[in-house]
């Protein structure tokens, strides 16, 4: 398989548009009613030494990606099974951004057309650039990030003659718990998701780039983050933020300056779409080259097309509604991911750094 | 065979939106709607306005609205079809108004279907009829403006000038109806003849608890009501006036106007201050010349100013707490910011404790200008 390597900007590019994703449309962490500003901010904070130990797994064991290191720290066997386990997170990962994307089109767009067509559109694109490796993946993103920057930052703009700061107050009336509900979900959803790029960066520049990369590609997502979700509770309210799918949207909606500037809802879509395909493209090549890993394959690239379609299958199975999906995004998604993106890093980590010690191999 | 893929691809992504496609002369592009309940029926009635061009260098609109029936809002909003054989389009809908039964029963039922549909706007503007159905103001005439819910639309963007009623968009209307402390308001139309034309004017405020109607406030309580929220709200203000044992009439033209809403504690009870500062110019003066250069008498008419709009804000929400029972101040939002702890005892039983609260009306006037006189007309022999 050939070294992809990717330069810290491209990677700072990817990390924050896959942050961002499906984050941007969809409600999160809407239980923190008021506060919601806060539990974005401790979420960041939060997030901070978890991805700073996504890179030190890196740091440690250069050129090596997630898979590679599990059969490292727990040996070949217990590590294959868990790589396994990673690939139906990818793969459930990226079927759930799909079901978004299409309950996102067909709720606020077209609501005739089978699901299943922008669905697979969407999928179709993601192949063929999942085909095209992970270098052209970040040439994409680096430079779609500035659209979606901008139009984030101008849409926000745009929104201020709609924002009613008393939508922020009181602070913390239900208390602190709330909130820290709230922030430990959103690290859940969208931060510490990250854990997917351990299974597809392995290459970097430099020895430091992985803590860059990680790091300021949080901050800048978390940030952007913070500022779309903060502006759409000031315009919305905590209450319809909390009843809507996509809170995103809804504030976009809401833009009229003088009848002038108005119905600009296609932007939100339009970044979504661009995020959202990072985002899928991530999970898909995650799950291609775990499974080229774990089965001992030299290339993933001739399960890519297989793998698509199962996830496009996946995606429609996955959910009866979109009742469920919102569901399964604020209550069980929390719980089942953080295994995923905590618990086993966290015992991965202590492993790798206990056996390097014996063995002596830290790195210089 | 990579190019036919590509050339698929292509195709998929060119032909996807004419799977939703619909002509523009298939579709009936709503401009508004009147809901009513149908008689003696559960079922509602719509009275929708649909834009109907006709062809021709001018595009002459006809303006008669299509009533339809059903058992509910979204299978009367259907309906359409079978009346027009066009599919109503609701995302151009600018006026939705509602009859008095409707607003009474609850108006919750005929808002979720609004507000759900993906294709009605939220900035959609809600009013109440004050006449017998909502029907009877989409048959009046627009006269200047083709389609009765622009006209409606016309007034609402220039209300500013005339505070005598307080447009309600969709989503504020709900956001203040799930707002904790914050009961809604809705404008009112009735019709009213002009040159012997029937045409629709807003005037008034529908008062709600939850959501259902609970009274009225005619055009002046409503003009007091927006001058005790925190609103932008400018107009006129018309005041009896006796200077030196003459009395006439002195109109006051408004140029900004802030109202502050802050709770305090007084005694363990929550004391709720309504401060407003205004700026006004004198525009009229009829039947007497005070002479405005004295100090004194400029103080004085300042001070006619505020004890009159003191006196009709206190009016109204002594009224709106005794008769309603009804916080559309959204004084119990401000308690809620400002004294949480108290909020949190208060809750439970707002509609009760809100007619018990205390409200000190504080206003403070400075005229600016008086037109372009600087002086009252002399008249000499």
């Amino acid at each position: 398989m050939k070294a992809e390597v990717i330069s810290e900007q491209q990677g700072i590019s990817i990390v924050l548009l896959f942050i961002l994703g499906n984050a941007l449309i969809i409600s999160i962490g809407a239980q923190a009613k008021s506060d919601i500003w806060l539990a974005v901010l401790i979420a960041i904070g939060m997030a901070i030494p978890v991805l700073t130990l996504y890179a030190r797994l890196h740091y440690l064991l250069p050129g090596m990606d997630l898979f590679d290191i599990l059969q490292y720290g727990f040996g070949s066997v217990i590590g294959r099974i868990t790589g396994l386990i990673y690939v139906w997170f990818a793969f459930h990962l990226g079927s759930r951004v799909l079901r978004n994307f299409g309950e996102f089109i067909i709720t606020v767009g077209l609501e005739e057309t089978p699901q299943l067509l922008p669905i697979s559109i969407l999928a179709i694109l993601c192949l063929w650039c999942v085909k095209e490796g992970l270098e052209v993946l970040g040439r994409f993103s680096n430079f779609f990030t500035r659209f979606v920057v901008i139009m984030v930052l101008g849409t926000s703009l745009l929104l201020l003659t709609e924002v009613d700061f008393s939508n922020l107050s009181p602070f913390l009336y239900h208390g602190m718990a709330p909130v820290t509900t709230a922030a430990f979900k959103i690290l859940t959803f969208p931060f510490t998701e990250t854990v997917i790029f351990t299974m597809v960066f392995s290459n970097f520049q430099k020895k430091s780039s992985p803590y860059k990369i990680y790091l300021i590609g949080l901050i800048l997502g978390g940030l952007i983050l913070f500022i779309t979700i903060t502006n759409e509770v000031l315009v919305l309210g905590s209450e319809l933020y909390e009843t809507s799918y996509f809170p995103g949207y809804r504030a976009v909606q809401r833009i009229n300056i003088r009848n002038f500037i108005q119905r600009l809802e296609i932007l939100a879509g339009v970044t979504f779409l661009i995020s959202g395909f990072v985002q899928l493209s991530i999970c898909l090549l995650a799950t291609c080259k775990g499974l080229a890993k774990v089965l001992n394959f030299d290339d993933y690239r001739f399960i890519v097309t297989p793998t698509t379609f199962l996830m496009v299958t996946m995606s429609i199975l996955i959910y009866n509604s979109i009742i469920e999906m919102n569901r399964w995004a604020v209550e069980i998604w929390p719980v089942y991911a953080a295994p995923f993106q905590l618990g086993i890093p966290v015992v991965l980590w202590l492993a790798c750094e206990l056996k390097m010690k014996l063995k002596g191999e830290y790195p210089a | 065979m990579k190019r036919y893929i590509g050339f698929l691809c292509l195709l998929m992504v060119t032909t996807l939106g004419c799977w939703n496609y619909r002509e523009v002369e298939e579709l009936g592009i709503v401009s508004g709607v009147g809901i009513d309940k149908q008689e003696n029926t559960s079922n509602y009635q719509l009275a929708i306005e649909i834009v109907n061009i006709k062809g021709g260098q001018d595009g002459q609109i006809n303006h008669h609205p299509v009533i339809t029936q059903g058992q509910s809002m979204f299978d009367s909003a259907r309906n359409t079809i079978l009346r027009t054989g066009q599919r109503a389009y609701w995302a151009h809908a600018t006026a939705a108004v509602i009859s008095e039964d409707l607003a009474r029963d609850g108006i919750l039922s005929v808002l979720d279907w609004v507000s759900r549909d993906a294709e009605v706007r939220s900035d959609i503007w809600l009013f109440v009829s004050s006449e017998k159905d909502a029907k009877s103001i989409f048959l009046t005439e627009p006269d200047l403006n083709d389609l009765v819910s622009f006209k409606l639309a016309d007034m609402v963007s220039a209300h500013n000038s005339v505070p005598k009623f307080i447009p309600k968009e969709l989503w504020k209307f709900k956001q203040e109806l799930s707002a904790p402390g914050q009961s809604p308001t809705l404008p009112t139309i009735r019709i009213v003849e002009n040159n012997g034309q029937k045409v629709p004017e807003i005037w008034g405020t529908a008062v709600f608890r939850k959501d259902k109607m609970v009274g009225w406030l005619d055009g002046l309580e409503s003009f007091a009501l927006s001058y005790a929220l925190p609103k932008n709200a400018f107009g006129l203000i018309i005041l009896p006036t006796t200077i030196e044992g003459k009395s006439g009439v002195v109109s006051y033209e408004v140029f900004g106007k802030t109202t502050m809403h802050s709770a305090t504690f007084a005694g363990n009870r929550a004391l709720m201050n309504v401060q407003v500062d205004l700026q006004v110019g004198i525009a009229d003066l009829e039947g007497i010349t005070p002479d405005y250069r004295e100090t004194t008498i400029l103080r004085m008419l300042e001070e006619d100013v505020s004890s009159f709009i003191k006196q009709e804000i206190r009016q109204v929400i002594s009224r709106v707490q005794q008769e309603f029972k009804s916080d559309i101040f959204g004084f119990g939002g401000v308690i809620r910011q400002q004294l949480p702890h108290i909020w949190k005892d208060l809750e439970s039983d707002w509609s009760e404790e809100f007619t018990k609260l205390d409200v000190r009306v504080a206003v403070n006037t400075t005229i600016r200008a008086s037109g372009l006189l600087t002086a009252p007309i002399q008249m000499r022999d």
